[in-house]
Formats: structure tokens, sequence, C-alpha cells
């Protein structure tokens, strides 16, 4: 799966940093931004597989951010939720996120969870090319 | 009683009056019938005397007519001689004295001198018939007499002359002529009566008649005889009439005789004898006559008399009668209530000698007469002593005089007087005297009644000690409330508000005002809280529960208070309050104003979350590149190491800061569980499989077992499994034993988790699952934490409506067990399939 596209939403550059240089290590193709606004944007530039989704952002949170997306784009780039707040499942839920991670979690963790992802959108994508 | 009898006298009268009534009419009815039987009566005897005299007079007739018949033709005088000397013999009775003929001259042959025999019986009659010369026998006959020319005149029918004496015995009372065959009369015949006879029938007739007068009269009128004839003819003599014989008298002088010397009335019947025109008079007194009348209106008289006299007899017995039961019965009364007197008697003096109180009497001159047992007693002198003496020289002071000295009994009737009397021995005693004035055989007697008070007048001092304290206490206990800080609020026995302190007046304002009583209403609108929840009813407020009989201890009150423009928190206590009987006659509520403490509280556990949430963006940074750095290729075997320990201390922070949040999160009510199936073994075996791939010096065992399906948060009961295993293995020795056991219940699971650690004091027991409690803190075993795992794992239980639970001994291990309820079978299926 290596080669997918990654977008990492969060507004602390030193978890936006650890989170990319892990994903780039397993050979994806990452996109950062800084808030949800931002995240817009590189949406559009990068056409990202999978958004990691910090949720607590300055100028646009994740919840707004993914109502946007939902709203462009329909359901077609799937979100994985991760946040420091206790109760990640379910705002993973609010968002119709596909996965959380509660921070702070394992990196092995992350890169598991983002495999056992994407592969259904590819299988989606080949479905409907 | 009077009115019965008065009736009885009223109805008797109307008996009476209905008797004599009926008395009177039947006596007029009877005296009309009685009258007519003795007039009855006189007549029949007037008659039987008519009847007896009738031969003697009716049968002249038949003699002259059958010698007028034979002697007529008959003009020889010797031959008619004999023919009237047989014939007079042939009469039929006594009577008739003698028989006369006399031819008149022209009849006989030649005119002769005349032929005129006359036959008779002389003497007493008995003598035989002796025949004279009519002429020479009564000389002046007949010429010259009425009768004579009467009885020619008269041709053969009977001429009655008036008789007249002849001598002192004759009387002639029949004549008729004697008829030649022609017709033509040629002579007359006489019969002549003898009048002894006659007066004999009435002699004897008038001697059985009583007061009755029989006489007889002649049919010329005169009287012929009489009963009484001397007196009649002395008083016919005494009117200037010279009488000699009652011929000369006539029926009126009769009747005057009568109505001048025979007074009262008379009653007179007259009967008639055969056809001769004599006449027999019955005269009789009416008294005589109606003497019967006269008893029997005598005896109607008596039997009114005696009905009456009964009759008035029967309401004076009657009453009489009553008279003598009521006094009968007076004296029964009387004699009763003699017996009752000499019993209260009897009473009284038992009364007096078993009273309590001293009893002494004086009389008039104040001298005691009566001197009971309790006065010995109380006042120290025998009866004996005391009785005679004056008892103001004895035992009363002189201010008690007016008491005494006033015989009306007015003064002091019912009023008590508390005084000192003197003892024998000196001393005095406080009493209270009570006195009463009764009249005793006409004497009046004050009875003294002296009651000893000391043992009152010490408890009325001990009384009046304690009431002082008892005020000096309510001052306290007033002052100690109104300057409390904690708000007390006292209701009566419905929940209407008697009594609030100053704090909770400033608390509750205007609600909280004596005589206000609680709605519904009141809750409503101030929107009160008991323990988070509305409260909707006054039922459930602690003042009322404690009405209801229970202890409330510390209720969390909470309302808004626009005033002070935040919400105000009670934690408040309340318990009934009780009479001497255990009846509750009211609640007190205290409560004491925790807001700054619950705010601070809630501050701090928002302090927590937020920080605790701030810490794990570093930490997750920090472990983050640890792992990073210990991915990247080639890492020093010392870096290595490095990176190791940095990534556990992260872990452990980690752990810190989700605890903390989850302190937090269940102090402020916000832990959220979720719910799914799941197996309880199953997770305990992948959760002890976890823990003994870290934890490689212990063994770690799962009682095997059936699957147990139960319905809650996985991740959470994983928590508590975690926590308990990682106290097991904390607090056990190096290769020590945990065991993983799960027992099914009927509706639920329980899980025990065993281990052979240090174990747990039993007085530390009871604290384990506070917050914060750290129970080997401060031991040679304390390994760290902070105290609040077993405080989560029991909070996550029982909100998975479970309990938990443990078992420890010092140095043998500990058992701890949590147990949840059961799933339900539709979450089973929903599961396997």
């Amino acid at each position: 799966m290596s080669g997918a596209s990654i977008l990492v939403v969060d507004d602390d550059p030193d978890m936006q940093d650890v989170m990319a240089l892990t994903l780039e290590a397993g050979d994806y193709r990452v996109c950062r931004a800084s808030n949800g606004q931002e995240a817009l944007e590189r949406v559009e530039e990068c056409t990202p597989d999978l958004i990691l989704l910090d949720m607590r952002m300055p100028v646009m949170d994740g919840w707004a951010f993914a109502a946007e997306l939902r709203r462009r784009y329909g359901h077609r780039i799937p979100i994985v939720v991760c946040t420091a707040a206790e109760d990640a499942q379910r705002r993973a839920r609010e968002v119709g996120a596909m996965g959380c991670l509660s921070k702070p979690f394992e990196l092995e963790e992350m890169l598991h969870l983002v495999e056992s992802v994407l592969p259904r959108r590819c299988e989606r994508a080949s479905q409907h090319p | 009683m009077k009115l019965p009898f008065k009736s009885l006298v009223f109805l008797l009268l109307f008996l009476g009056a209905v008797f004599t009534a009926g008395l009177v009419a039947f006596y007029s009815m009877t005296r009309q019938r009685l009258e007519d039987e003795a007039l009855l009566r006189q007549l029949l005897r007037a008659k039987d005397v008519a009847y007896q005299l009738k031969p003697g007079i009716a049968y002249t007739g038949f003699v002259a007519e059958s010698t007028a018949a034979v002697v007529a033709p008959v003009r020889n005088e010797a031959e008619l001689e004999r023919l009237l000397q047989a014939l007079l013999t042939a009469a039929p009775t006594e009577a008739i004295r003698g028989l006369g003929v006399w031819f008149e001259p022209s009849a006989l042959p030649g005119g002769g001198p005349g032929l005129a025999p006359y036959a008779f019986r002389a003497g007493s009659g008995k003598e035989p018939v002796a025949v004279t010369d009519a002429r020479t026998a009564q000389p002046g006959e007949p010429d010259g007499q009425p009768w004579y020319q009467r009885a020619l005149e008269a041709r053969g029918a009977p001429v009655f002359p008036e008789p007249h004496p002849a001598g002192d015995s004759l009387y002639r009372v029949h004549a008729r002529a004697l008829l030649d065959a022609s017709g033509k009369p040629v002579g007359v015949i006489a019969v002549d009566v003898s009048i002894p006879y006659l007066h004999g029938v009435l002699q004897q007739a008038n001697a059985s008649s009583g007061g009755e007068l029989l006489y007889v009269t002649t049919p010329g009128g005169r009287l012929f005889a009489h009963p009484a004839p001397e007196p009649l003819l002395a008083w016919a003599r005494a009117h200037g009439r010279p009488v000699t014989s009652l011929g000369e008298l006539t029926l009126a002088d009769v009747h005057e005789y009568e109505a001048e010397r025979m007074p009262g009335p008379r009653r007179t019947v007259q009967v008639e004898v055969g056809e001769s025109g004599w006449t027999v008079h019955v005269s009789t007194a009416e008294s005589t006559l109606f003497a019967s009348l006269e008893r029997f209106r005598l005896a109607m008289l008596l039997l009114g008399v005696a009905v009456w006299a009964v009759l008035l007899a029967v309401p004076f017995l009657v009453h009489r009668t009553v008279r003598i039961r009521e006094l009968s019965f007076a004296l029964e009364e009387r004699r009763r209530l003699h017996e009752v007197l000499a019993r209260s008697e009897r009473r009284l003096r038992e009364v007096l000698e078993t009273s309590l109180d001293a009893v002494v009497s004086v009389d008039c001159q104040q001298h005691i007469t009566e001197w009971n047992t309790q006065a010995e007693r109380l006042l120290g002198w025998t009866k004996e002593e005391a009785v005679g003496r004056p008892a103001f020289e004895l035992l009363l002071g002189p201010e008690l005089r007016p008491l005494l000295e006033r015989d009306d009994g007015a003064v002091l009737r019912r009023q008590r007087i508390c005084t000192q009397v003197r003892r024998q021995d000196g001393g005095a005693l406080p009493v209270e005297i009570s006195t009463t004035v009764v009249q005793s055989g006409g004497r009046p007697m004050r009875y003294l009644f002296l009651a000893d008070i000391t043992e009152r007048q010490r408890s009325e001092e001990e009384r009046n000690r304690l009431l002082a304290q008892l005020q000096q206490r309510g001052a306290e206990l007033q002052a100690t409330i109104d300057n409390m800080v904690d708000s007390v609020v006292v209701s009566d026995r419905t929940g209407r508000i008697t009594f609030v302190n100053k704090a909770g007046r400033q608390l509750f304002g205007e609600v909280g005002s004596e005589g206000v009583q609680l709605t519904d209403g009141h809750l409503e609108l101030h929107g009160v809280r008991l323990g988070g929840e509305r409260v909707g009813r006054v039922e459930d407020i602690p003042l009322y529960q404690a009405l209801r009989g229970n202890i409330v201890v510390d209720a969390d009150l909470s309302f808004p208070s626009p005033e002070r423009r935040r919400t105000l928190h009670l934690r408040a206590n309340a318990a009934p309050i009780r009479d001497e009987h255990g009846l509750i006659t009211g609640a007190v509520s205290v409560a004491r104003d925790v807001t700054e403490m619950v705010e601070l509280d809630h501050l701090k556990d928002e302090f927590v979350r937020v920080a605790a949430h701030e810490l794990k963006t570093p930490v997750a940074i920090m472990k983050s590149y640890a792992q990073l750095a210990l991915k990247s290729e080639p890492t020093p075997a010392t870096y290595r190491k490095m990176l190791d320990a940095i990534n556990r201390g992260a872990d452990r922070i980690d752990r810190i800061v989700r605890e903390l949040l989850d302190v937090s999160q269940l102090h402020l009510g916000q832990l959220k569980l979720t719910e799914e199936p799941l197996d309880l073994r199953e997770l305990a075996e992948e959760t002890v499989a976890n823990m003994a791939a870290q934890s490689t010096r212990h063994r770690f065992s799962v009682r095997p077992g059936e699957a147990v399906i139960v319905r809650g948060d996985r991740a959470r009961l994983r928590q508590v499994l975690v926590v308990l295993l990682d106290n097991a293995v904390r607090y056990s020795p190096s290769g020590g034993r945990v065991e993983v056991r799960l027992e099914s219940h009927e509706r639920e699971v329980e899980v025990c988790v065993s281990d052979e650690g240090i174990g747990i004091p039993p007085e530390r027991q009871a604290r384990l699952f506070e917050r914060f409690y750290r129970a080997h803190s401060g031991t040679p075993h304390d390994r760290g934490g902070m105290g609040v795992g077993l405080y989560i794992s029991r909070e996550i239980i029982f909100h998975h409506g479970g309990t938990m639970r443990v078992s420890s001994e010092e140095g043998r291990g500990s058992t701890f067990c949590f147990s949840v309820p059961y799933a339900p079978r539709r979450d089973e299926r929903e599961l396997h399939s």
C-alpha cells in the first residue's frame, strides 16, 4: 500500500512532525495542515487517501472541518480521529471517522490503524476508477 | 298523687248524683203504686164491711116483699098473726127484729077498728117470736109518719123510712105497700132491724181497723153508727146542738168533726150497701193509710244516706291511706338518713384519723376539741394534752385570730393560708391551713386542716432554682443558635415553620420565615434540588422526612439564589423532635451553606480535567519521539535503554493523567459508559495474558469455565481487571501466584482476583475504596501510586450495577471481587449472531 497519500492535521507542530516522520518512514506520502482551514486547502492539493485529524485546533476545529469535508466531497476520504480527549471513540463517531487514536498512542498502533483503514478505500477505488 | 285524688272525688260525686237521681225516680214510681194499693185496700175494707152489713139491711127487702105477697089477701087477725110469726121465724138473718102490718081501714070489712099485728123477737133475739098489736107496741104509728104515706103512694115499690130508735134497739128500715088483687094499696108492711146487731158488726170492723174510722149513714144521710159516738156527741153539744143520738147528726157534721179534731189529711171512701141507700164510710188518716209508704220513703232515704256516706267515705279513706303511706315512707326515709348520717360520721372519723393533714377542731371559745393522729405526729402533743386547751395559746400565732373569730364561716371558707405553727418542741412547722365551720349538734364547730408543707417549700425552692437554670440555659442556647453559622429551622407537627435563626433567615429569605407552611409550589418556584435531582414534593425534603421519624444526615440541597447570582449548596441534617411519650411534635433541620466548598471542589475537578488534558499532548509527543528514535537505525544500546526508559516514563505519566481524569470525571458525574455484550471470561483471559507478558515474575492463572456474557463497557471493565491484577502483582513477592476466578450466580457473575501477597490490615480495609487512600502509605510496603485505582474500579463496577468487596488476611494475601449483572438473553443472541 505504499504511496498512498495521507493528510495529517494537527495544531501542534511537534506532534505533526512525529506523525509525518513515522508515516513517511512507512512509505506514505504525507501532507500537513495546522488547522481545519489549512487542511481544506491541502485536500485540494494532495487529494489524500486518508486524513488523520486532531479535533481541538484553532481557526477551524476538527468538527467544522469534517462537516465541510463531507459537504464538499461526501464520504470519499476516510478520517481517523486522533485526539487527547478522554472519549476519543465518541468523537470519532460524531464525525463519521473510520477509527480513532487516543493520545498518547503507540506509533505502531497508528501504522496498524492506517493500514487497516486504507485497503478498503483502495478496493472501493478499484471498483470505481 | 294530687290529680288522681281530685279525679277520684269528682268521679265519686258523679256516681252519687247518678245514684240519687235513680233513687228519686224509683221512689216516685213506687210511691204512686203503693198509694194506689193502700187506697185499694181501704176500699176493700169498706166493701168488706158493706158485705157484712148487707144481710142485715138488704134482706129486709126480700122479707118485706114476700110477706107483702103472703099477707095481702089475709084479713083474719089470727091467721095474720100466725103468718107473721112464721115468716119472722123463717127470716134468713137475726138482724131482722120485727115485722109490722098496717091495713087501711077501707080495706077491712066493715071498716073496723083496724088490724095492725106486729111480730118481733123479744130480748136478745134468741127468744121465740111474739106478736102484739102494732098500735099498742108502737104508739103514734103509722098515722102521721111520712114513710107510711110514701109507701102507700109508692104502690108496691120499696120505701126506706128514716130509721128511728124504738126503745133502744129498733130501726125501721124498709116499708112497702100491700096491694090487693086490683093493685090498689090496702096497707103497708114495715121491717125493723136490730141495731145492736148492726152496731156489733161495725164495732168488730172498727176494732181491727187501727186508726181507721168506719161509719154508716142512712139513706137519708143521717149518721147511723160511728166508732166513737161519745166524743162526737160531746163535740156536737159543744157546738150548741142539743143532740142525744147519732141519728141527729149528718155526714157533714162528721166531716166537720174530723176536720176539727183529727189533724192531718184524711182519705175517705164510701160504699153502698146493696140498693138499700145505706152507705158505709171509711175515713183514714193518710199517715195511717200510707204508713208503709212512709217506711218505704224512710228506707229509700236511709239507702241514699248510706250510699252517700260510703261515697264520701271513700276519698277520705283513700286520702287517709295515702297519708299513712306517705308518713310511713317519711319515717323510713328518716330512719335511712339517720343510718347514712351515722355511717358518714363514722367515715368522717376514719378520714380524720387517716388524713395526711393534721385535723384540729375548736369550739366557739377556740378550745381544742379534736386532735387526730396526724396532728399528734406533726405537732408533738398527744390528744390528751391538746384537747381542752386554747388553740392560740398552744399552737397558733395571734395573726390568725381573724381567721377563727369570725363565726359565720364566710371568711376563708375556701381560702388557704400558708403560715407557721408552733410545735411542742418549740420549733415552727410550715403549714398550709384551710378551715371550715360545721354545725354539729346545733353548735358551730370549726375544723382546721393543717398540711405539712416543708417538703413542698423545699421542692418549690428547688423548682425555682431549676427554672432559673433553665432560663440561663435557654438564653445561652438562644445566643448560640442565633450566632451559629449553620441555619436552624424548626417546624411543628404539620410542617409549619415555628423557628428560624438568623443564619436561616439570611439563607432562605422569606420562604424560611416563621409561620410559613412550605408547599410543593415553593419547591417548584425556587428550583430546589436534593442530591442533584429536582424535588417536586415537600415530603422529600429533609425536614419532612424527619417529621416522618427519619434522621437525615448530610443531605445535599441546592437551589439557585437570584440575590447571590449563583446556585447555593446546602448540607442538611434533620431530626424529629419528640415529646416525653416519644410522639413526634415537630422537626429540626440544620443546614450549612457549603456553596463555596462545592464550587471550589468543582473548580478543582475542572482544573484537574483541563490540566490532565493539556498534559496528554506533550506526553504523546515525548512518547512518539522516543519510539521514533528507537526505530531509527542504528541506535546504540545505551540510547536504546534510555529511550525505553523515556517511553515507560511517558506511559506512567499517561496512566496517572488518565486516572486523574477518571477521578475528576467521576466526581463531576461525567463518567460515560458504552454498553455492548461481551464475554467476561474472554476479557479476563486476554487481560491476564497481557499482564503475564509484562510481568514474568508472577504465575497467572484463570480458572477455566464457560463463557460469561454480560453487557458493559469493555475498556472500563478491562481497566478494572488491570487495576486488580496490577495491585496483586505490586503487593506480592516475586514468584507469587495470581488467580482469576469467575463464579456464576443466579443474577450476576462474580470475578475474583486473589494473590498471595502481604495482605491488608483489617482496620484499613474499610477505607480501601476511598479516593486517594493508600493503605500501605508510610509502611515498608509502600509501592507508590495515587490511591485512586480501587476508587475508580469500584465506581465503574457501581455504574455497571454491580458491587465490589475485599477479603484479606495480613501476610496471607488478598482477594478482590466484583460482580456484574448478567446481560439479558436478547443481547446474548445478538452477540452470537
